[in-house]
């Protein structure tokens, strides 16, 4: 087990190692985002209720799901590259932070785009879409520190920690956000209350989801991939690797 | 010890900081009646939220100031170099930005909410919430300016770091105060309290360590 998360942890090891996966995430990513889209647009029934535009749940779903558990996964890196100081987690980071960023806009825009013909309106004041939002503030936060401290050692150091905080205090933020709603006045609109789904909608919504992962970590894999060459530029392997 | 009484003399030999500060705070109050209404009926309900959102403001722009001198004249080098434990450094930081921040917020907290037209019930409330509320805004304030320190960085950057953490405590005062002290916000807040102070000022000596090896 630690002789793998060693070799995995060398910059060299997992960027020869990690190159047979895109080829295999990219295939899976595009074909089943692209059967989802095409279940889920066109042959996937219409709510009785929602009408045609039930059909943003095909994106708004897979979205929202995935911003949360990028930020989860960008702490974890964060804490392994606090606790191991393995550079690989640290690049791991910095190239998933953007990600994550633009997918939690994805699912703030679908959203309110959703929340017009449903509710009459771009934007309500729910808890779900308020926590949503200061998701995204936290992203902005991790990406602003990275940028302001340029590229050392301890600026990467920083924005961990800050990540790391960021996913401890995700869950107080989140009850915080629901009580002030929940015990104020009752949500009035929830997303979760719909009535149970036929396998004909959350059949292409599963398939949305896992579609959207495997196009994430695709986008991921390349972007690490980039910026480990980028970082050991001085290194042999990379100076051979440029020769050839 | 020491070093607390160090922060207090310094704060009392120059004390524009925490004058301007409060200037700041009772302007931005004196502007929302000129811009949404001088009628008591619809400003009385606004109070509690202004004057805690100006609180959080005003405590966010002091924090930027708290740690750059001491940055730029190696004194907190010599502090993370010195005996005193580093969570207890971060600890003494984040009271005297309490002292020269929030304290004198809450001490003119009646004569904002009279601004705002507030009942002095309202009011009392209003300031037991920002007596529980306040120190953890100033823990989180002094992680941030550990965070951003020495950066050269605009002065927005710790505002955009710091205020998400702040949104709790900022819904848990609000939420207290506007109920008029209905118990489970209360006890919440304190809870966050509680919270913040056994875990904030160790999470800034990590990051005082990142700050001063930069």
């Amino acid at each position: 087990m630690w002789r793998w998360f060693h070799q995995w942890g060398s910059p060299k090891f997992f960027y020869h190692r990690s190159g047979a996966l895109i080829p295999v995430l990219a295939l899976a990513s595009g074909l089943i985002l692209g059967a989802g889209v095409f279940w889920g647009l066109l042959i996937a029934p219409a709510d009785y209720q929602q009408g045609e535009s039930v059909r943003i749940m095909y994106v708004h779903v897979p979205a929202a799901i995935l911003a949360q558990s990028s930020y989860a996964m960008m702490a974890v890196m964060a804490l392994i590259s606090l606790i191991w100081r393995l550079k690989i987690a640290d690049a791991a980071v910095q190239t998933v932070a953007p990600i994550g960023a633009c997918i939690t806009l994805l699912a703030l825009a679908t959203g309110s785009l959703w929340g017009k013909p449903m509710w009459g309106t771009y934007w309500v004041w729910d808890a779900r879409l308020t926590s949503t939002l200061i998701l995204f503030f936290l992203f902005a936060g991790v990406l602003a520190l990275r940028n302001a401290a340029g590229q050392s050692q301890t600026a990467g150091r920083a924005a961990s920690v800050l990540a790391v905080i960021g996913l401890l205090n995700l869950p107080i933020i989140k009850y915080s956000v629901d009580w002030w709603f929940t015990l104020h006045q009752p949500a009035s609109f929830t997303l979760t209350d719909r009535p149970a789904m036929p396998f004909s909608m959350w059949g292409p919504l599963l398939m949305m989801v896992v579609g959207f992962y495997a196009w994430f970590f695709l986008a991921w894999l390349i972007r690490l991939r980039h910026e480990l060459v980028k970082r050991e530029r001085r290194s042999d392997w990379v100076q051979q690797m440029m020769k050839q | 010890m020491m070093l607390l009484i160090r922060e207090l003399k310094i704060m009392l030999r120059s004390p524009a900081g925490a004058i301007q500060s409060l200037m700041f705070a009772v302007l931005v109050i004196a502007l929302f009646p000129l811009a949404i209404t001088p009628d008591p009926d619809q400003l009385e309900p606004l109070g509690i939220g202004l004057i805690w959102v100006v609180t959080l403001l005003s405590c966010l722009l002091a924090a930027d100031k708290s740690l750059a001198s001491d940055y730029a004249d190696g004194s907190l080098e010599q502090m993370v170099l010195s005996d005193y434990p580093l969570w207890w450094v971060c600890l003494v930081k984040s009271m005297a930005h309490w002292v020269s921040c929030a304290l004198p917020l809450l001490l003119m907290a009646p004569i904002l909410g009279g601004m705002l037209a507030m009942p002095l019930d309202r009011i009392g409330w209003l300031m037991a919430s920002l007596i529980l509320g306040s120190p953890i805004l100033s823990l989180f304030c002094i992680l941030g300016a550990m965070l951003t320190v020495g950066l050269n960085q605009s002065s927005a950057l710790l505002p955009i770091l710091i205020a998400p953490f702040l949104v709790p405590t900022l819904i848990l005062g609000t939420q207290w105060a506007t109920t008029g002290g209905e118990a489970f916000y209360g006890y919440m807040l304190a809870a966050l309290l509680c919270l913040s102070l056994v875990t904030l000022p160790f999470a800034t000596a990590v990051v005082a360590k990142i700050a001063v090896s930069r």
